[in-house]
């Protein structure tokens, strides 16, 4: 799964929006959980991956 | 000689059956050539029951070695020719063609199916020297003795040609893309790894796979949301229930947290609805729906269900089970199968209340089979002790079949929505008034019943406490082996027969692994390199246009030629791409195929460098197995540790309860398989080393 795909597919979105939390915070939590797939896991911890 | 009547049968039981059925005095003689057994029957003429092996022909190439392709060109040859394994059925061929010189009538009675058919169209033709011609067939459903003599009688005057020329079709073109695709696939990766690893691929198996990698990559990028639920506990009409939040699914924390602060106090009853509805009864068991209900309540695979089921219908205990059907025509003859069944005590009280009721009509579903009704007992009991899968099985047809006689069950539904401060809530209840068809299929129907306390609108209802429950949207699930014949079913790919042995065949390929179907790295490699080379292929659309035009053959509306020259166009562009892309291809399916390979040796996390993988290795020196870290090849880790060199060596699921360090399952014949922990300073070990050697002291001074 690529960026555009996590953007597009609005997670990012309804996860903030529900948790009102900041970018960093968002992606340690995907990545500690256990229901995120492996693929997605790994965008989470690429160093390249921001906000924008 | 006296000239006889030469019934071929599909199998050695059910030849057996047959002529005892056909037998004045039921007492087949059973008779013996080359290892291969056959029976004498004597009625109003001499009869010879001589069984089939499942196929003795099949497809082969016309030229070619085996590892040549494309191959275009076939024949159907006997099989013990094609294949190594099949060297039995030389004798079998023989001794038919032998018994087949002094018959001057030949009857069909293979299984009344496509493959039934095929496997009596061949011998007939071939091994009988042309009399498919001047034979008649017979059609039954179950093996019981009346029916069997029933279909004697009344047998159909000619073969079904149309379904034997649907079949034969099916059977060419299903050869011509398995042979094709897989040696390409299996020669591109050896060619490039110099290893040789057999890969398949079929016009089924292909679409399949896409289905699995398809649900595997929505799992591999699943990205779980946060959502709540609001519940409260509440006091209603002095009784404690639980309240469902009227809006199912909250996005966000402050809004749930908000509701949750809110609905606290005194709430009022605004509306009581009550609903009153039938639930009729299951329809009775076509195959797909007995695999499905098998694998639900007890974990069987399709195939062993199917294998299962094919058991019980050859001790004559249910009807054909490779049927499509929903039906149970009324010729099956409820009333009697009732009766018999009232002879077993389980079922005593059931089959009394139904045979005390003025008509029989069972509840039917939609689907049809033209060659069999739905699967259902014959009534007889078994002679022998069942074991337990048969007898689950079996039980289940049984429960099944009465339960589709049964009345509906009536079950009310009550909803109170309550207001508290603005908002609203749900409190649900269900109760079973008239338990019907339900009684029949217990214990496996469990008829829920949540109570509502009695209320009014208007009523006041105390609201205890109020919790937001923060939940987290789910991958969508994993495809099981039953879930995933119901996909195929929903699909229309593949038929009831053959659908088992393909998801049997993905597992045996390594393609998936696991209850829950995951995807191994090679089955990604091939569907890639098939998606890129002939998407075609693995499209379900094709397969299904394909399986439609075979079923146009058995309509007359289609000829096997056009189906076949179609099959040979769609794959014919493949090829030439997987040829021309070979060197790319093979790279990718070697390295799939070393990483299996690699991936099946690991048997846990290196304790010791913390970084590689203990994997199973053996020396070339000695032929000696033991375990290294992977991280050996690079020169960061030596460790190493010794495996016994006997039994096979599997990945344990935990580590050692003891130590924490990974251990291995070791499974010897003929002993139970035990845990070995690789720390050799492992408490565990010591004990047991121990404790052997006191049993060696003890055993000396005895």
């Amino acid at each position: 799964m690529c960026r555009r795909q996590v953007l597009e597919q609005g997670y990012c979105r309804l996860w903030r929006k529900a948790k009102e939390i900041p970018w960093k915070e968002y992606l340690s939590e995907i990545a500690k959980n256990s229901l995120t797939g492996e693929r997605a896991r790994e965008v989470t911890r690429h160093p390249k991956i921001t906000e924008n | 000689m006296k000239k006889y009547v030469l019934i071929i049968a599909e199998k050695p039981d059910a030849a057996r059956r047959i002529a005892s059925a056909l037998d004045f005095d039921q007492k087949a003689r059973s008779m013996n050539d080359k290892g291969v057994p056959y029976y004498v029957a004597t009625r109003e003429r001499k009869i010879v029951v001589v069984p089939a092996l499942g196929h003795l022909y099949t497809v082969s190439a016309e030229a070619g070695g085996r590892d040549a392709f494309p191959v275009l060109g076939f024949r159907w040859v006997p099989r013990y020719l094609a294949e190594k394994k099949a060297q039995r059925t030389r004798a079998w061929l023989q001794v038919i063609t032998e018994l087949s010189r002094d018959a001057d009538e030949f009857i069909d009675a293979c299984d009344y199916d496509t493959e039934g058919s095929i496997i009596g169209y061949f011998i007939l033709k071939y091994a009988c020297g042309g009399k498919e011609g001047v034979s008649r067939r017979m059609k039954y459903s179950t093996l019981t003795k009346e029916e069997l003599q029933r279909s004697y009688a009344q047998s159909l005057p000619h073969l079904d040609f149309p379904l034997i020329e649907a079949g034969r079709t099916r059977h060419e073109v299903d050869w011509l893309y398995g042979i094709n695709l897989s040696r390409a696939l299996t020669q591109i990766s050896k060619n490039h790894s110099g290893k040789y690893r057999t890969l398949s691929t079929g016009r089924v198996q292909g679409p399949l796979l896409s289905f699995l990698a398809s649900r595997e990559k929505s799992i591999r990028s699943f990205t779980p949301t946060p959502y709540w639920q609001i519940h409260a506990h509440v006091r209603m009409n002095g009784k404690p229930c639980v309240a469902q939040y009227a809006k199912r699914r909250i996005e966000t924390r402050k809004e749930a947290e908000t509701v949750s602060n809110a609905c606290r106090g005194i709430g009022r009853v605004e509306k009581v609805e009550s609903k009153q509805f039938h639930q009729f009864p299951p329809p009775p068991f076509d195959l797909g729906a007995l695999q499905v209900e098998a694998h639900g309540l007890f974990g069987y695979s399709p195939k062993t269900t199917l294998d299962l089921a094919q058991r019980l219908y050859l001790d004559a205990l249910i009807s054909y089970p490779r049927t499509g059907s929903q039906k149970l025509p009324s010729a099956i003859g409820y009333r009697s199968i009732l009766r018999n069944l009232n002879k077993a005590q389980e079922y005593r009280t059931l089959t009394a209340e139904l045979l005390a009721g003025p008509i029989l009509k069972p509840h039917e579903g939609r689907k049809e089979d033209p060659a069999h009704p739905a699967i259902y007992p014959t009534g007889k009991l078994s002679d022998r002790v069942l074991s337990r899968p048969e007898r689950n099985i079996w039980d289940i047809v049984v429960r099944r079949f009465m339960a589709a006689f049964g009345e509906s069950a009536t079950i009310r539904s009550l909803k109170v929505t309550v207001e508290v401060k603005g908002h609203l809530f749900y409190i649900e209840g269900r109760r079973t008034l008239k338990e019907g068809w339900q009684r029949f299929y217990e214990p496996y129907i469990v008829s829920e019943s949540r109570d509502v306390p009695s209320v009014q609108e208007g009523d006041t209802v105390e609201f205890k406490e109020t919790v937001a429950e923060r939940k987290l949207t789910h991958p969508p699930p994993r495809y099981n082996p039953a879930s995933l014949l119901q996909k195929m079913d929903e699909v229309g790919i593949g038929t009831e027969s053959t659908r088992a042995d393909i998801i049997q065949a993905l597992y045996r390929r390594k393609y998936v692994r696991g209850e829950r179907m995951t995807v191994t790295d090679l089955g990604s490699a091939v569907l890639e390199v098939l998606k890129d080379s002939c998407r075609k292929i693995v499209s379900t659309k094709m397969t299904k246009e394909l399986e439609d035009r075979i079923n146009g053959i058995r309509l007359a509306v289609e000829s096997r030629e056009n189906v076949l020259a179609h099959a040979v166009e769609n794959l014919t562009p493949a090829l030439r791409r997987l040829q021309e892309r070979r060197r790319e291809i093979g790279e990718n399916l070697s390295n799939a195929i070393r990483r299996m390979v690699l991936e099946e040796r690991i048997v846990g996390a290196c304790p010791v460098c913390k970084t590689g993988n203990l994997v199973v290795i053996y020396s070339k020196k000695s032929g000696k197995r033991f375990a290294g870290c992977t991280n050996y090849f690079e020169g960061r880790c030596k460790a190493s540790f010794a495996l016994p060199q006997n039994g096979t060596i599997g990945r344990s699921r935990r580590n050692c309860r003891e130590c924490g360090w990974p251990t291995v399952q070791v499974k010897m014949r003929r002993r139970k398989t035990w845990v070995l922990c690789f720390n050799p300073d492992c408490p565990s070990r010591k004990r047991k080393t121990e404790e052997k050697e006191l049993s060696n002291v003890q055993e000396t001074s005895s």
